[in-house]
């Protein structure tokens, strides 16, 4: 026991150190536009169609059950509202996250955990690069720049999908079912789900390259660090979503 | 000048470097001999300031660098160059990347860096493999490949850890005469860290064994014979070098 809380009290402080020198090193920012344009890449355009495709379901399963649960009491021209609020405020950003997560996540840790028991860190450091700056840095940068824009995605996508399911299948027509969500929208509601993916792409993006970076003991190691990488990203988003919806809308 | 001074050095149970005393002068070549786990990749890494000492201290040109701040080191490591056993190129950048990576660091002009880099791979006799990833490369062309990305930026003391280990004969001796060849450079100080006896003594004007964490016995390459320690004597033995 003593053993694990010690191992967690150790993994707690490097993640803090990393994330210390990692603000420190904002002030090279100008040295890493190469790896931050590659992460960019990696983290945002390369998540396009796994979000697209999975918020697609998630707004065609969000009509169906919406419908069922209120048409005993309320009339299905609520429908597009009840949507629309659900998706930008919760599923959007947190399922995103944590596909986001398993993908992105697992990415990061493998790669970085791979340079390091290849001695790649180590290169970088003895080449007189700082690696937290040319391998941290650019990651958390991507990491909340990038979540916000494909949260937007995710939250069109779903709404699009439940709109056309809901003329489909439960014949509320597009006008019905946009003029619900516009007549009860507040701004709230879709910048709270923003806010919250910025913080949930600085997770993803620290935690998994924390894992990554402090990997040790070879494949092995680079096996769990990925796999911790996926978990605690998807538990801490968890966590920070119930702390910002307390803030946000408590 | 670098100064090893009673460096420790423990990982948990095991103490691996028990207070090693080394002064290499500038221009020298020494190589560190030692078998296998006696902490040679240790002792180096302590040199460049990737692993702080327990104890001790190490002085290049008269500065401790273990007690240097992350930005002083950075500074103090642009006189290095580090050549890892297993070549440790960047997977995700071409040989071309890899090896102007330390001159984009230091704001070279992308003129001078394509110029470098071309008279880095033609020394090491790899010319036209620039745009070829380190995936596609044999075991010895990445260990060259490393070695043209050191001596890019012209460093004053160069590094190698283990360099030859895992080639066949042929390619370790090759890499040999090169680090002969880049040893001779005007200006360079080299460290080699092996357990290669040929190579040591054929590369380096010293050698020096490290055996149970200290370094036993220091002896220049071409009066080996005169060995005194029995265990640097077992090594030239096992090496072929002495009856």
């Amino acid at each position: 026991m003593l053993k694990y809380l010690y191992l967690a009290a150790r993994g707690t402080g490097q993640a803090f150190i990393l994330l210390w020198d990692s603000i420190l090193s904002l002030r090279e920012l100008r040295k890493i536009k190469r790896p931050f344009v590659e992460q960019l890449e990696f983290f945002g355009t390369r998540s396009l169609f796994l979000v697209a495709l999975a918020s697609s379901f998630v707004g065609m399963v969000s009509s169906v059950q919406t419908a069922y649960q209120i048409k005993d009491y309320a009339p299905l021209d609520l429908l597009g509202m009840g949507v629309a609020k659900v998706v930008m405020m919760e599923l959007g950003p947190v399922i995103t996250a944590l596909i986001v997560a398993g993908r992105v996540g697992a990415g990061m840790a493998a790669e970085l955990g791979t340079m390091r028991i290849t001695e790649q860190i180590d290169a970088l450091e003895t080449l007189g690069i700082d690696s937290i700056r040319h391998l941290i840095l650019p990651r958390l940068l991507a990491g909340i720049i990038m979540m916000p824009l494909l949260v937007v995605l995710a939250d069109f996508v779903s709404i699009m999908s439940s709109a056309i399911v809901s003329a489909l299948y439960l014949d509320i027509p597009f006008s019905t079912f946009f003029s619900g969500i516009r007549m009860y929208f507040y701004p709230i509601d879709l910048f709270g789900g923003l806010l919250k993916s910025v913080a949930f792409g600085f997770l993803i993006a620290f935690v998994s390259s924390s894992f990554g970076y402090y990997a040790k003991e070879g494949a092995k190691g680079v096996g769990i660090a990925t796999t911790q990488a996926v978990m605690y990203s998807s538990l801490f988003v968890l966590m920070a979503d119930y702390i910002l919806g307390v803030i946000l809308y408590g | 000048m670098i100064e090893v001074i009673n460096l420790k050095k423990r990982f948990g149970e095991k103490e691996v470097l028990k207070g090693v005393n080394l002064t290499i002068e500038d221009g020298e070549d020494i190589a560190i001999l030692g078998k296998s786990g006696e902490g040679k990749s240790v002792f180096l890494k302590h040199i460049i300031g990737l692993l702080k000492p327990d104890e001790g201290s190490v002085l290049v040109d008269g500065i401790d660098i273990t007690k240097l701040s992350k930005r002083e080191l950075y500074q103090i490591r642009r006189s290095f160059s580090y050549v890892f056993q297993g070549a440790a190129l960047f997977d995700s950048l071409t040989v071309f990347e890899n090896i102007a990576l330390p001159l984009r660091e230091r704001a070279f002009s992308e003129r001078e860096i394509k110029d470098r880099v071309k008279e880095a791979l033609s020394l090491v006799d790899l010319d036209g493999i620039e745009e070829l990833y380190p995936a596609a490369l044999s075991g010895g062309m990445k260990k060259r490949v490393g070695l043209a990305r050191a001596i890019v930026s012209k460093p004053r003391y160069l590094l190698y850890d283990e360099p030859t280990t895992g080639l066949d004969v042929i390619t370790a001796w090759r890499i040999n005469k090169l680090i002969k060849k880049i040893n001779k450079m005007e200006g360079t100080t080299g460290i080699l860290v092996t357990h290669d006896i040929r190579g040591a003594l054929y590369t380096s004007d010293k050698i020096a064994l490290l055996s149970d964490g200290v370094i036993v016995e220091i002896i220049e390459s071409s009066r080996y014979k005169e060995a005194k320690t029995e265990k640097l004597r077992e090594f030239l033995e096992a090496g072929g070098f002495l009856d």
